[in-house]
């Protein structure tokens, strides 16, 4: 970070309000800000890519040739990645490794984990990341560019941000549809919550008819209203409310459920909720 | 640029999984937030049965159906009332292809031939 980076204004046509849905989008799309949200989504993405696929992709793993070269690039490029040299290239390298194992080795090769949606929102994630200027803030790359210009960023650690709304719509998209696909009467009813419960805590011989069954519709109802709620997380206004509760909601999967990095990739996701100047202040605040 | 690649994104993040979701459309390329939907659970549901004189529980499911609709074995989730799944039996469908199977303890489905998951075994 330096001075440059902080003392830069918004640029004048980012601050007006605008008039319409054609200025808003106009103004979203050109605005600018902070890149420290571009460097931490980069470094957080990479390190979900690195836990969900590292041990899987170990070179002695390596069933064909195929999935050993692409091994070896994947653990090289998302190094680079994750330190932020030659960050564009690394993570657009990173996302088409990610697009081979969900694609090809997930669908093609029915490696059956690296089909689930949790593999699919990572990969669409690393792409999206491509398109952040990733690379000005909290990287190898903004450090070599101080360097080369004498302890001055020519980057001024401020970019095009429009990117962000990118991981807005995924999020939106993503609570939307589950909450959708969640509304038959079967998950109403608490069967998939009792499923789960029964597959990971009690085993499938547990019977029916515990005085706590009850507990299962309204959980499953709950989540059913907080999905559709967390759509809205896009709004600022509502981001206050329903932020804490799809935090806690992600951590309760975390806790209790294998979901691997989804947890951690939606929290990532997060990270776009906020403008990138609220991200960059909070930041050079803890540093 | 930048209104090209967002309207393209939008249209593949809402309208690629509308399609995946609501029109049914089974294209792996596009995306898909869940891994069941209701139809596959009824699918599935109808064709679990509790064969006569067994202390456990046997279920047998169409592998091919399940392998399109389900990429994890629906046993893992619906096992859920064991007493519901034997009146379901009662009108299994008639042309259940699977073998009958095994549910363990954990839930983890057992098949006659050892396996122990339906997808990629």
């Amino acid at each position: 970070m330096t001075d440059l980076e902080q003392n830069t204004k918004m640029p004048a046509s980012a601050s007006r309000e605008p008039t319409s849905w054609r200025g808003w989008i106009e103004r979203e799309l050109a605005r600018e800000g902070s890149c420290i949200s571009a460097g931490l989504i980069r470094i957080f993405i990479a390190l979900n890519l690195m836990v969900r696929w590292c041990e899987d992709l170990l070179l002695y793993r390596a069933t064909n040739p195929p999935l050993f070269a692409v091994s070896c690039v994947f653990f090289v490029v998302t190094f680079l990645m994750l330190i932020g040299l030659w960050s564009r290239v690394s993570t657009v390298l990173s996302a088409l490794c990610a697009l081979s194992f969900v694609a090809y080795f997930g669908e093609e090769a029915a490696h059956e984990k690296w089909q689930h949606h949790h593999c699919a929102i990572l990969m669409i994630g690393t792409f999206l990341t491509a398109f952040l200027p990733c690379e000005r803030s909290l990287s190898v790359d903004a450090w070599l560019n101080q360097q080369k210009h004498g302890g001055t960023s020519t980057h001024q650690g401020r970019g095009p941000m429009w990117a962000l709304w990118l991981f807005r719509i995924q999020l939106s998209t993503i609570y939307f549809w589950t909450a959708f696909d969640k509304c038959y009467i079967g998950f109403f009813r608490g069967d998939r919550l009792e499923g789960y419960f029964r597959q990971y805590y009690l085993g499938s011989d547990a019977m029916a008819g515990q005085s706590w069954s009850f507990v299962w519709p309204i959980l499953s109802v709950s989540t059913v209203l907080l999905e559709f709620a967390l759509v809205l997380l896009v709004i600022p206004r509502f981001r206050k409310w329903l932020l804490p509760m799809g935090i806690a909601m992600h951590g309760i999967f975390y806790t209790f459920l294998p979901i691997a990095t989804f947890t951690t990739t939606m929290w990532t996701f997060y990270v776009a909720l906020f403008t990138p100047d609220e991200v960059g202040r909070t930041v050079r605040r803890l540093l | 640029m930048r209104a090209v690649i967002t309207g393209a994104f939008l249209l593949f993040a809402f309208g690629g999984a509308f399609l995946r979701h609501v029109v049914g459309v089974r294209v792996s390329a596009l995306p898909k937030w869940q891994m069941f939907s209701g139809k596959s659970l009824d699918v599935v549901r109808a064709q679990l049965f509790v064969p006569d004189g067994e202390d456990e529980v046997h279920v047998a499911m169409d592998r091919s159906n399940t392998k399109t609709v389900f990429p994890l074995s629906p046993a893992l989730f619906y096992p859920v009332d064991l007493r519901r799944v034997a009146r379901q039996a009662c009108h299994a469908h008639e042309d259940v292809r699977a073998k009958a199977v095994r549910m363990t303890k954990r839930g983890w489905v057992e098949f006659e031939d050892g396996t122990h998951n339906i997808c990629g075994k």
